[in-house]
């Protein structure tokens, strides 16, 4: 070979681990600082509420004295920033503080609650990520064509849809007419898988949908954006079996954007197992946080969404890693 | 006669959507031998592209093709879902004409050969680059395409076209998107990879100097219809077509150097306002009231083909 080799262009591979490594390094760093910010917003909006802890404890006719003895003794009348402090120390070592009502500790009652609310949110995300990617996929490869618009309509009609009418829907339909799953309640995965599951597969389902929905649009916008492009005609010209074309050489790239968009969705996501928390009357967190609210105990619902707080900071990380993996470049451009 | 490896007869390309009756490519002939170099010549927005893609059945659904294709004397159109398959990569393999577009910006270039040299291949994803002249191939095959010079990315794509060693390469403009010296060094490695691979090439192109270059035939075209054909040599000593004399008299040939650039006047129009008869009239020199007609690709010479009405005079050198 005699032609005259290529000049090299000078190697970027250098920079832009640095850039990666940056970037990673200023979202670690920042998280505990949401985290603080965090904190702080929910303690002083609990801290507004018109609801006195004391009242909450003692009953509604307890004295004046013990009132007082009792805000002495929980340090209610310090200064705000003492108090926040004070909280911060406690949450560090875990501690979430004393329900006023129940006996047990906030800890506990989130303890108790936090796993069936895990395995909701898990399940739902799984299911809607699942049924997205197969729809939107679906969908893109037929554009304009009848799957599509029957995807794209039935994925409207869910998005639009209020959840908890869903779920209403979803009992009337499963529990009461066809009578194959339960209309409420939950069974620990220690009852047995298929009772756990079956009593949870459904709130699942109910709290997917909408999700689902929308995540099938964006999928499908995302697939048929990049099917239209050059580099697929490269693939499929040089031989590569279609399947190939779309797993291997499509979907990582038109999966960028369905990430962003699940990032923005965790939030709906959660307050929308509150909901069918309560329509299916299980209880996760939310019921714990809808009780509290009802109750005016204070620490159960300053433990609930503190940690719930948490779960938002720290998902939303994982979806700003998981984006950076999927789009090294992003690092870059985020500089 | 040996079947020509690519041989393309009443083609006619309509996208009804967007240009309802109009042949985007009207009735387009052309024949490609066993390791023949043959160009084919035209303005940006002629149907160049098209007919590469036509060509290596890749044109996308919205196209209305008619008339044959045929590779190695099989019509491409009537060919069993395998053997359609059987031909991308193997039979045809296409050098696109933007390199960074074409290379799929999330998987490194290593990736991207493998997967294509799994599918048969009598070469390795290294040795692809050392033949298409990349050094520091270790450090190509971990890159994006974004990492990669200009030259280095339309490199990596014909390594990737001459991957599974097809027995016709589409060129398509190949060095439009490169700086004027590594152009030269792209057709250079073009010329020296079809000598000793002998693969047929079809070498698309808007610059007749660099088509001399590397065409012993050259099939010229306007708006969508083949104006001219024959030997490079002849037509570039000769042009009979008024559109070729212009293209000559507008393009920098790399031996003459001639002082001044005439430009054919106007541009090439869209699809949608191509003028009936004769396509190129509006901006011909020579156009006549016949030109109102379409004058039908007839011989000229031997192994030439014209069609037009009033050509350039024959004894008339290059103007
Ligand atoms: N997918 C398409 N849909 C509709 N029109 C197209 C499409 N591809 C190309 N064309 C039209 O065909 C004409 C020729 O395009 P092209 O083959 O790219 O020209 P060239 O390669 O000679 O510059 C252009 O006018 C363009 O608008
Ligand atoms: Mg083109």
């Amino acid at each position: 070979m005699t032609t005259a080799a290529a000049p090299v262009a000078p190697a970027r591979r250098g920079p832009q681990g640095v850039h990666i490594g940056r970037f990673i390094l200023r979202r670690l760093l920042l998280a505990p600082v949401i985290l603080l910010g965090v904190a702080l917003a929910v303690f002083v909006v609990i801290d507004l509420s018109p609801n006195d802890p004391a009242r909450a404890a003692l009953g509604l006719f307890a004295d004046a004295q013990s009132r007082a003895a009792f805000a002495a003794e929980n340090g209610l009348d310090d200064p705000l920033l003492v108090r926040f402090v004070r909280f911060l120390g406690d949450l560090v070592r875990f501690d979430l503080g004393d329900s006023v009502v129940r006996p047990e500790s906030v800890g506990h009652l989130v303890g108790m609650a936090l796993p069936l609310t895990v395995q909701l949110l898990v399940l739902a995300t799984v299911l809607a990520v699942a049924l997205s990617l197969v729809l939107g996929i679906v969908a893109a490869r037929t554009e304009g064509r009848w799957p599509d618009r029957a995807i794209s309509t039935v994925a409207a009609v869910f998005q639009s849809a209020p959840q908890f009418w869903i779920g209403l829907l979803f009992i009337q339909l499963f529990a009461v007419g066809l009578g194959v799953l339960p209309s409420g309640g939950y069974q620990p995965p220690s009852a047995g898988f298929s009772f756990w599951f079956s009593s949870i597969v459904g709130p699942a389902i109910v709290l997917a949908l909408p999700f689902a929905a929308a995540m099938t649009r964006v999928v499908r916008a995302s697939v048929a954006d990049e099917l239209a492009k050059d580099y697929v005609r490269t693939a499929v010209g040089a031989g590569v079996p279609w399947r190939a074309v779309l797993l291997r050489n499509v979907l990582r790239n038109a999966l960028i954007t369905p990430v962003t968009v699940l990032g923005v969705h965790v939030g709906a996501l959660m307050s929308g197992a509150i909901l069918v928390e309560t329509v299916f009357n299980l209880p996760g967190m939310g019921s714990l946080l809808i009780t509290g609210v009802n109750q005016g105990d204070l620490g159960v619902v300053r433990g609930v969404a503190i940690v719930g707080a948490v779960a938002f900071v720290v998902v939303n990380l994982l979806v700003d890693l998981a984006y950076l993996a999927l789009n090294p470049r992003s690092a870059e451009a985020a500089r | 006669m040996t079947t020509p490896v690519l041989s393309v007869a009443n083609l006619s390309v309509r996208f009804p959507k967007r240009y309802g009756a109009i042949d985007v490519l009207d009735n387009i002939a052309l024949d490609i031998g066993p390791g023949e170099r043959v160009a084919v010549v035209g303005e940006s927005g002629c149907g160049k592209s098209l007919l590469g893609l036509a060509a290596a059945d890749l044109l996308p659904p919205t196209a209305q093709v008619t008339g044959q294709i045929s590779f190695r004397g099989k019509d491409v159109r009537t060919m069993g879902r395998r053997e359609r398959f059987a031909l991308r990569g193997a039979g045809i393999g296409v050098v696109y004409q933007d390199a960074l577009t074409s290379l799929n910006p999330g998987m490194t270039v290593g990736a991207q050969l493998r997967q294509v040299c799994r599918l048969g291949s009598s070469s390795t994803p290294e040795r692809l680059l050392v033949d298409v002249g990349l050094t520091d191939t270790g450090r190509v095959l971990r890159a994006k395409p974004h990492q990669l010079s200009g030259g280095q990315r339309q490199r990596v794509l014909i390594a990737l076209a001459l991957a599974r060693d097809p027995d016709l390469v589409i060129a398509d403009e190949p060095t439009t998107a490169l700086d004027v010296t590594v152009q030269a060094q792209v057709v250079a490695l073009l010329r020296e990879l079809q000598e000793q691979h002998h693969f047929a090439l079809l070498f698309v192109s808007h610059d007749l100097a660099l088509v001399s270059e590397l065409a012993s035939r050259t099939t010229v075209m306007y708006a969508g219809q083949v104006v001219e054909s024959g030997p490079t040599t002849e037509i570039l000593a000769r042009p009979r077509h008024p559109y070729t004399a212009g293209l000559l008299a507008a393009s920098v040939s790399l031996e003459e150097r001639r002082e001044t650039l005439t430009p054919i006047p106007g541009h090439v129009r869209q699809p949608g306002e191509f003028v009936a008869g004769c396509r190129f009239r509006e901006r011909c020199g020579n156009a006549r009231d016949d030109c109102a007609n379409r004058p039908e690709l007839a011989p000229d010479g031997p192994g030439r083909l014209l069609a037009c009405f009033h050509p350039v005079a024959k004894e008339e050198e290059t103007p």
